[in-house]
């Protein structure tokens, strides 16, 4: 054994992962990993030395009140001020980048775009560490910006068209999660026309030159026909599409110039000359032409994410890179040979760490809901291809492998398990967990493939494409496949459905009537009355939501049109239309369900306690209720411990969570998005447990206000799932994965120690088929062991990097607020 | 169904008023609303903006003696660092934490930064 593996075998002894890796990775990735500024908020606060870039707030007004005078629409001037940035915003390549683009216009700057919403101004303005130096002085020019966009941010111009109560009840904070914006939130992309292989930039904008012209001629030189107005729009689309086309390549070339300027003028070591012209070629030919090489291939892809975070606030990544960029590395790595596999591995990782360093200032909600990261950055691995055939390639188990390497909590994978993925790949996913990454997922391909056509139409082999919208959401990479804005900015707070039955949908907390007057619940005889009641709330709260989401986008196409992303559409470049025309899109829309277990633990515990054995009278637990459950402990803990609690494989319980599901699913049939689909419901939870703990009142099943919810989807409340994993899962496979709902996210924790070793893979492959069988569509692990956690929390300094499962997302244990540190550690660690 | 709109209308005037342009650093009373068990900070943005779960609109506790509506449907949104010497329903909470992230009461948690010295 050399010194090298004696040291990493050590370290993978006594699982300190992140000094293993140090050990193993190259001295290239070692100094990029090193050189992250970590960005993700700290429990809600952003972390010292992480500064707004005001760059791009300035560029940002100055192309707008330039534009101020010209009659032209929203579009057009969307399209100049996203290209005048691009033109003029700093760029920069740091030390041994083979990769470039960043959003900020220094490494350690937070994206700011003060045209989004004065909401978000104000946070940015108030944030007392976010300044940049010198402070007085930026100050005021942060102040100026605020008071330019008073009155003329998005938010100002689609404000008027929502209605007022429902936007008031929205604003209020307790009942959604998430802005009814059609431009910010997260979009997929038409990967099937960008990413293989076919197109650049510079093809589709002649395309849409084409178009323009065409369009042209039949407006000018036929006969006048009763609508030319569409046409107008049309015209102002294409061309707002091309602008930012053009911008991007230009943007591009901006970073070839200056490679080639450093290579050629400052730089004196002779491989990193070389390194920097073939920087500089890569990107005169990206994102113009489609990629050559798998270099090519990476740098393309980070622009075409980029682009979309200067055009707007992503709070999410939808991508499949072992798909898209999959034949690129078997050409450069297995057949042709151009790079070693450890060239190509650093060029992976260097992808990974670009995506790891983005961030776009965000509000409260989001920071408090994504602790620890900038957004859910969940990529797609794994899968089928459009015939059904596996997916999996070279560049699949590179990328985990790679992700071991570096170790970062942002991105994450999400992996499409299918039962003909081989051995070698299924085993690179359980070391990623064994060693403490909490990723990837495991979503269960078929079943999603069907549940995606079963929801929304979508063709099954468009529904083959799916990659992770957000979190858990699979959503096709196809023309009318993909969805283009965030349509689960429908995100509820469900906890409140069960709370609201005691309050008739008045708000305490808020101190206002958010949802519907049902009847005191003290007239409730039966259950079924109870029940009633619950069904009622929960479509007064999902319908406030929705209809907010519904007009977002129905005025999205005028009032805050996405002109790039429309460019690289494949639907709006050929149709003309903007890409959130509902018109041209299938729909995928979903409604997050955040906190949705509390209902039925509460159900179950009123159901029993109240009407079944009659304990308690509906009359003490409304009193108890009110209170907080202050003065009645004793009766508390009743609802805590005598009632049937989920994920114990208990019917009595089991039976009202499949009724609650139900009951959602036929009212989600009813409801319909401006593409004309569903909204089934998704839940999970992001940290929203925690952001939520101090807005939630008392529940039946024993919480007070201020208590952790529980960590979400479908998964136990912490410590409550008391009979072992495979009763877990008997519980979670009554629910019908397909037609219940959307996706439903699983949290279990295992022992590392258990697992270590090939017995330990063979334990969890077994634990695998079993949940594969029972048609379980998520699972997600942490495999940290209390003792490391608690630690941890001891000594911070000396655990930066231990990373563990939040929900939908992976963070650093110490970047998370001590709450959901501690609900992370009252998970039941599950022995298999 | 107009009434319902004007409601909404007079409760949005209350969420808006207070946002139009950033105020510059303000000094801290001894007494303010984000550090009463009353007070709840929106938990959608963070621009100090919050409810109080006992008052309505209409209340006015700038002044002495202070106004209360105490029975309307729209909720007193105040401010994390409204000065609240005048009003007799301020009921100061605990602070058993202090590191920002947690920060009070964890029954009443919300972010202090704002009442950083």
């Amino acid at each position: 054994m050399t010194d090298l593996s004696t040291k990493v075998k050590e370290f993978e002894d006594k699982q300190e992962w992140w000094w293993a890796a140090e050990q193993k990775r190259t001295k290239r990735l070692d100094y990029l990993r090193k050189a992250i500024w970590k960005k993700g908020a700290i429990g809600g606060q952003y972390p010292p030395g992480i500064k707004v870039d005001l760059e791009r707030s300035l560029l940002g007004k100055e192309a707008w009140e330039e534009g101020e005078i010209m009659p032209e629409p929203v579009i057009i001037k969307t399209a100049k001020m996203f290209a005048h940035v691009l033109d003029n915003k700093t760029i920069f390549i740091t030390d041994m980048a083979q990769l470039v683009g960043y959003v900020g216009s220094l490494p350690h700057t937070m994206y700011w775009d003060a045209s989004a919403a004065e909401i978000v101004n104000d946070e940015v303005y108030n944030d007392p560490t976010a300044c940049p130096e010198p402070e007085e002085e930026n100050r005021k020019v942060m102040q100026d910006v605020c008071n330019y966009w008073a009155g003329k941010t998005e938010m100002s111009r689609i404000m008027p068209h929502y209605d007022l109560e429902d936007m008031m009840k929205i604003l209020a904070g307790c009942i959604g999660w998430g802005a009814p914006s059609a431009k910010h939130g997260y979009s997929g992309k038409d990967y099937e026309y960008l990413m293989t292989g076919k197109r650049g930039f510079q093809d589709i904008a002649d395309e849409i030159g084409k178009n323009l012209d065409q369009t042209d001629e039949d407006l000018f030189e036929k006969p006048v026909t009763a609508d030319p107005l569409s046409s107008y729009q049309k015209i102002n689309n294409w061309e707002a599409m091309e602008i930012c086309l053009d911008a991007c390549i230009r943007h591009a070339k901006r970073y070839a110039r200056l490679a080639k300027n450093l290579a050629e003028n400052f730089e004196t070591d002779s491989k990193r000359k070389e390194e920097l012209l073939q920087v500089a070629e890569v990107c005169e030919q990206v994102p113009a032409r489609s990629p050559r090489t798998l270099q090519e291939s990476l740098q393309y892809d980070i622009f075409i994410q980029l682009f979309s975070r200067h055009e707007s606030i992503e709070g999410a990544w939808p991508a499949r890179p072992d798909y898209y960029h999959g034949q690129y590395y078997e050409k450069d790595v297995e057949v042709e040979k151009n790079i070693t596999k450890e060239e190509a591995y650093d060029l992976i990782g260097e992808f990974i760490i670009r995506a790891a360093e983005v961030c776009q200032y965000k509000v409260k909600w989001a920071r408090e809901g994504l602790q620890g990261i900038d957004g859910t950055w969940v990529w797609t691995i794994g899968g089928v291809k459009q015939d059904g055939s596996d997916a999996c390639n070279g560049m699949t188990i590179a990328l985990l492998q790679v992700a071991r390497l570096i170790r970062v909590a942002n991105p994450t994978f999400g992996f499409r398990w299918h039962p003909k993925v081989k051995d070698e790949v299924l085993k690179e996913c359980f070391e990623c967990i064994r060693q403490g990454l909490g990723y990837p997922s495991m979503r269960n391909d078929p079943l999603l493939v069907q549940n995606t056509v079963h929801w929304y139409g979508h063709p099954v082999e468009e529904a083959r494409t799916w990659v992770h919208q957000a979190c858990m959401s699979p959503a096709p990479t196809t023309k009318r496949g993909f969805q283009s804005m965030r349509m689960a900015s429908a995100t509820a707070n469900c906890a409140k459905i069960i709370e609201y039955v005691f309050t008739r949908g008045f708000d305490k907390v808020v101190n206002m009537q958010i949802a519907a007057e049902t009847p005191d619940p003290v007239e409730f005889k039966t259950f079924d009355q109870f029940y009633d009641a619950w069904t009622t709330q929960m479509k007064s709260i999902f319908c406030t939501l929705v209809r907010a989401v519904n007009v977002s986008r129905q005025v999205g196409t005028k009032e805050t049109p996405r002109p790039y992303l429309s460019g690289i559409s494949e639907r709006s470049v050929e149709s003309g239309l903007e890409v959130n025309d509902p018109s041209i899109e299938r729909g995928n829309a979903w409604i997050t369900a955040f906190t949705w277990v509390e209902n039925a633990d509460s159900l179950a515990a009123v159901k029993k306690l109240v009407y079944d054995e009659k304990r308690y009278s509906i009359e003490e637990l409304v009193k108890a209720i009110d209170a907080n459950w202050e003065g009645y402990e004793e009766m508390r803990i009743a609802f805590v411990n005598d009632a049937p609690k989920w994920g114990n494989d208990d019917d009595y319980v089991d039976d009202i969570m499949l009724k609650c599901l139900r009951t959602c699913a036929a009212f989600s049939k009813e409801l319909r998005c401006p593409c004309g689909n569903p909204w089934p419901i998704l839940p999970e939870n992001v940290s929203g447990n925690i952001h939520y703990g101090n807005i939630v009142g008392a529940l039946p099943n024993g919480r007070r206000l201020g208590d952790a919810l529980y960590d979400g989807g479908i998964s136990p409340g912490p410590g409550l799932d008391k009979n072992g994993p495979t009763a877990v899962l008997n519980s979670c496979a009554k629910i019908d994965h397909v037609t219940d709902g959307r996706a439903f996210l699983l949290n279990q924790r295992l022992s590392p120690t258990q697992l270590s070793g090939e017995k330990g893979y063979q334990l969890w492959k077994s634990y695998m088929r079993t949940w594969a069988d029972l048609g379980l569509d998520h699972v997600q692990f942490n495999m940290v062991d209390d003792s490391t956690l608690h630690a941890a929390q001891r000594d911070p300094e000396k655990y930066p990097e231990v990373i563990v499962r939040v929900a939908g997302y992976s963070a650093h244990f110490v970047d998370i607020s001590r709450k959901t540190q501690d609900n992370i550690i009252q998970r039941t660690v599950q022995g298999i | 169904m107009a009434r319902r709109r004007e409601k909404a209308k007079q409760a949005l005037a209350g969420v808006f008023k207070q946002q139009v342009a950033p105020k510059t650093e303000e000094k801290i009373a001894d007494m303010v609303c984000g550090q009463c068990t009353k007070y709840s900070e929106n938990s959608w943005a963070s621009d100090g903006r919050g409810t109080c779960s006992v008052l309505s609109t209409g209340t006015n506790i700038d002044v002495d003696p202070a106004v209360y509506v105490l029975d309307g449907d729209i909720p007193l949104i105040t401010m994390t660092l409204t000065d609240a010497k005048y009003c007799k329903y301020y009921d100061r909470m605990k602070m058993i934490d202090s590191d920002n992230t947690e920060v009070s009461d964890p029954k009443y948690r919300r972010s202090t930064r704002q009442m950083q010295k």
